[in-house]
C-alpha cells in the first residue's frame, strides 16, 4: 500500500518537474514549440443547516475539492496534452465514484496537410451528436472522451473521420468497444453553380458500432449499430436541415431493457436578415440513449451519443428551478425562437436600438402501443396529450445611454415533475416569473448591477422573490450580495461573495446558503443537494 | 488514523506542487497560429475553416471572444463591442471574431440570433469546443487580443461593464 502511494507520488512529481523544466526550455527556445494550459480549483467548506437540509459530505467530511490542470504542447505539426484531475473528495452533487486523482486525459496528435491522426483521449462529434458525441463538461463531472485512435482526412469539400476506442468513465474506461465513421460532403465546394447562387448544400452520413460483452445473463446482443444521415441547405437568409438516426436493438438499464430499435429525427428551419432572425427546431426521439455500459444507471457517465433538450436555456436564477432534462426513451418537441432589433434613432429604438427575443418550447411524450413484453410500436412524429414541458419567454434588452442598460422580461413554465424528476404523483408545476436586470456604469470603472426576480408558482415550493446587487469598484474587484427568498415557507437562500480578476485569472470567495435543485448543462442534469458554507474558486489560463 | 494523515499529506503535497508549478510559469506571448494549427471551426455559412488560417490571413489586430447564445455577460460584452465596431474597424484596424461554443442544443439558433441582434463582426462556431480547449479557455466569456504578428498580447476571463475600455487601451498601444 505504502509502495503504491510513493510510486504515484513520485510519478506526479517527476511529471510536474519535467513540465516545469520543459517550460523554461521553451521560453529560452521558443522555436521548439509552445506550451499552454489552464488550471481550476473549486473548493467548499460545508456546514450543516437543519432548516434547508444541508449536510456535510458523505462520510462526514467538511471540505470537498474539484481541481484539474491541463497542459498542451504544440510543435509544428505535432501536439500533445495531458490533464491531471483530483476530486478529494468531490463536491456535493458530483458522483462519489469520481473520488480520486489521476490523468483523466492525455493525447498525441499529428497533422499533415489534410490528414490528422490522434492517439490517446480525444473528443469527437458526428453531425448533431445523435450517433456519437464525446465531450468534457466539468460542471457536471462529465468526460466521456474516447481513449483509442482517430484518423481524419479533410481535403477540399469533404471531411472523413474514422475512430476506435473506449469511453472514459471516472478514472477508468467502460469495457465496450466503439468504432465509428463519419463523412461530410460540402457540395458547394464542388459545384460552382451553387456558389454563384449563394447556395450551400451539405450532406452527411455517420455510422457507429458498439460491442459490449453480455454479462447480464439476459442474452442481449453484444453489438449495436447506429447510423444517421443528414442534409443541410442554405440559400440567402434561409436555412433548412434534417437529420435522421436509427439505432439497433440495445437493451440497457435506462430503457428498461427493451428489445425495440431506436430512432430520432431533428428538423430545423430558419430565416434571418439584419435586425431579424427566426428559427424553429423539431426533435423526435424514441429509445435513443446509446450507452457504453448497459447496466449503468448514471445519466452523466457511459453515454456514447448526445440528445440535446429541445428547450430554451433559462439563465435567470429563479427560472433555473424548473429546467428540462432530455427524455431519451421518448419525447417529441418543438422549440421556436425569434430575435428582433427595433432600429436605432426611432422612438422605441432609442440611440442604440432595442433588442427583443421570444422563445417557445413545447415537449410531449410519444405514442406507443405494446406488442410484447419488451417490444412496442411507435407512432412516428406524433405528439401526445402527455405534456412534459412548456415554456414561453419574452425578453427586452435596451441600452438607454452610455451609463444605463437594462433587461426586462417574463417567463412561463409548465413543468411535469413526474417525468422530469421521476417522482410519480408529484404533478405539474406552473410558474410565471418576472425579471429585471439593470446595469449602471459610474466613473472610474465602477458599476452597479441589480437583479430583481419574482416567481409565482402553483404546487411544489410555491412563490419566490430574488434580489441581487453587484458592485464593481475597479477593473479587478467586484462583490455581490443576493437573497433568494421562498416567502411561502419563509426560507432565505443567500450568498455574499467577492471576485478578483486579473488577465485570465479569476479568484472568487463566497459564503452561500443554496437550495437544492437540478443543475442541467445541455439537457444532462445532476441533482445538487442544499448546501451551506464557504466556497473558494480559482481558475487561470496561461 | 495513520492512513488518514498519509492521505491528507499526499493530497496537500500534490496541490502545492501543482500551484507551485503554475506560479513558476510566466506568461509569454504565444503565437496563436501555432497553438491552433489545423483546428477547424465553422463560419455562419456552415463552411469548415482552419482557424489559424483565418487569423494568419487577417493581418490586423484581432479580438477573439468566446461566447454562447445562453451566456448573458458574453452577450453584454459583444453588444458593447458591436456598438463600437465602426471605431474598432476604421480607426484601430481591429476585427472582432466571436467564437460561439453553442452545442447541438442551440447551434441552429446562432445565425438568427446574430442577425436578430444586428451584430456586424465575424462569427465562428466551435460546436464541440475543440478550439476552446486548444486556447485553454475554461469559462466564457474569455477574450483574447492578438497583435498584427498573431501573438496573444492580452487575455481576459469573465466580463464586467467597462472591460472594453481595457481592450481599447491595449489596442491603442498596438496601433
Amino acid at each position: 500500500m505504502i509502495r503504491i502511494y510513493f510510486l504515484s507520488k513520485i510519478r506526479l512529481q517527476v511529471l510536474l518537474i519535467s513540465l516545469f523544466v520543459l517550460k523554461f526550455g521553451l521560453l529560452a527556445q521558443d522555436k521548439k514549440g509552445h506550451l499552454s494550459g489552464d488550471f481550476y480549483a473549486i473548493s467548499q467548506y460545508y456546514l450543516e443547516d437543519e432548516v434547508i437540509g444541508a449536510t456535510k459530505l458523505p462520510g462526514g467530511q467538511s471540505i470537498g475539492i474539484n481541481t484539474a490542470l491541463s497542459l498542451n504542447y504544440t510543435w509544428n505539426n505535432f501536439s500533445a496534452g495531458i490533464r491531471y484531475e483530483a476530486y478529494e473528495p468531490p463536491l456535493l452533487g458530483f458522483e462519489p465514484a469520481l473520488e480520486g486523482h489521476g490523468f483523466g486525459y492525455r493525447f498525441a496528435q499529428y497533422k499533415y496537410k489534410s490528414l490528422d491522426v490522434t492517439v490517446g483521449n480525444f473528443y469527437e462529434q458526428f453531425g448533431s451528436g445523435l450517433t456519437m458525441r464525446s465531450y468534457y463538461e466539468p460542471q457536471l463531472g462529465l468526460d466521456n472522451s474516447i481513449d483509442g485512435a482517430r484518423i481524419k482526412f479533410s481535403p477540399k469539400g469533404l471531411d472523413l473521420t474514422l475512430l476506435y476506442g473506449k469511453n472514459r468513465k471516472y478514472f477508468e474506461k467502460d469495457d465496450s468497444k466503439i468504432a465509428g465513421l463519419n463523412l461530410d460532403v460540402y457540395l458547394a465546394d464542388y459545384l460552382e453553380s451553387l456558389n454563384q447562387k449563394n447556395l450551400s448544400l451539405d450532406l452527411g452520413f455517420s455510422v457507429v458500432n458498439k460491442n459490449e460483452t453480455d454479462e447480464t445473463g439476459l442474452n442481449v446482443p453484444a453489438s449495436t449499430l447506429t447510423w444517421a444521415s443528414r442534409i443541410d441547405l442554405g440559400i440567402k437568409g434561409f436555412s433548412f436541415g434534417v437529420e435522421y438516426a436509427s439505432k439497433g436493438e440495445e437493451p440497457h438499464s435506462l430503457n428498461g431493457f427493451t428489445e425495440n430499435p431506436g430512432q430520432g429525427v431533428f428538423i430545423s428551419a430558419g430565416y434571418s436578415q439584419k435586425g431579424f432572425g427566426a428559427n424553429i427546431y423539431w426533435k423526435f426521439v424514441d429509445n435513443m440513449f446509446f450507452r457504453s455500459d448497459r447496466e449503468s444507471l448514471s445519466n452523466v457517465t457511459s453515454a456514447i451519443n448526445y440528445l440535446p433538450p429541445n428547450s430554451n436555456v433559462n439563465t435567470y436564477r429563479l427560472m433555473t428551478l424548473y429546467p428540462y432534462a432530455t427524455q431519451g426513451n421518448g419525447e417529441n418537441g418543438v422549440n421556436a425562437n425569434l430575435y428582433y432589433t427595433i432600429k436605432k434613432d426611432t422612438p422605441l429604438g432609442g440611440k442604440y436600438g432595442t433588442k427583443i427575443s421570444v422563445d417557445l418550447s413545447y415537449i410531449t411524450g410519444i405514442e406507443t402501443t405494446p406488442t410484447g413484453a419488451k417490444t412496442y410500436d411507435t407512432k412516428f412524429l406524433a405528439f401526445t396529450d402527455s405534456l412534459y414541458y412548456g415554456n414561453f419567454n419574452v425578453e427586452v434588452t435596451k441600452r438607454v445611454n452610455r451609463q444605463l442598460r437594462y433587461v426586462a422580461g417574463l417567463g412561463y413554465i409548465n413543468y411535469n415533475r413526474d417525468i422530469i424528476e421521476g417522482i410519480p404523483g408529484s404533478g405539474f408545476v406552473k410558474s410565471l416569473t418576472f425579471f429585471t436586470d439593470i446595469t449602471y456604469r459610474l466613473q472610474n470603472r465602477k458599476f452597479v448591477r441589480t437583479e430583481l426576480q419574482h416567481m409565482s408558482a402553483k404546487n411544489h415550493l410555491g412563490n419566490w422573490l430574488l434580489g441581487l446587487v453587484e458592485f464593481g469598484w475597479s477593473a479587478k474587484w467586484s462583490a455581490y450580495l443576493s437573497d433568494e427568498w421562498n416567502y411561502d415557507s419563509g426560507t432565505h437562500y443567500y450568498a455574499a461573495g467577492m471576485n478578483f480578476r486579473k488577465g485570465a485569472t479569476l479568484v472568487g470567495l463566497s459564503y452561500v446558503r443554496e437550495r437544492s435543485g437540478l443543475l442541467c448543462v445541455g439537457g444532462i442534469c445532476r441533482f445538487v443537494p442544499a448546501s451551506k458554507g464557504v466556497k473558494v474558486e480559482l481558475s487561470t489560463s496561461f | 488514523m495513520t492512513a488518514l494523515i498519509l492521505k491528507k499529506n499526499k493530497f496537500r503535497s500534490k496541490i502545492l506542487l501543482v500551484l507551485g508549478t503554475l506560479l513558476s510559469i510566466s506568461l509569454s506571448a504565444q503565437d496563436v497560429t501555432q497553438i491552433t494549427k489545423g483546428v477547424e471551426v465553422e463560419n455562419l455559412k456552415g463552411r469548415t475553416i482552419d482557424f489559424s488560417e483565418v487569423i494568419k490571413n487577417d493581418g490586423g489586430i484581432k479580438i477573439v471572444s468566446f461566447w454562447a447564445t445562453w451566456c448573458k455577460p458574453c452577450i453584454q460584452e459583444l453588444g458593447y463591442l458591436n456598438d463600437l465596431y465602426d471605431e474598432l474597424q476604421l480607426d484601430m484596424n481591429t476585427t472582432v471574431y466571436a467564437v460561439s461554443i453553442d452545442d447541438a442544443r442551440s447551434r441552429k439558433r446562432i445565425l438568427p440570433f446574430v442577425n436578430g441582434k444586428s451584430w456586424e463582426f465575424e462569427v465562428l462556431i466551435d460546436e464541440n469546443s475543440t478550439l476552446k480547449r486548444k486556447m485553454s479557455v475554461l469559462n466564457i466569456p474569455h477574450t483574447f487580443i492578438i497583435d498584427q504578428k498573431n501573438n496573444i498580447v492580452y487575455q481576459h476571463n469573465s466580463y464586467v461593464p467597462g472591460d472594453e475600455e481595457e481592450y481599447f487601451k491595449v489596442i491603442r498601444e498596438l496601433n
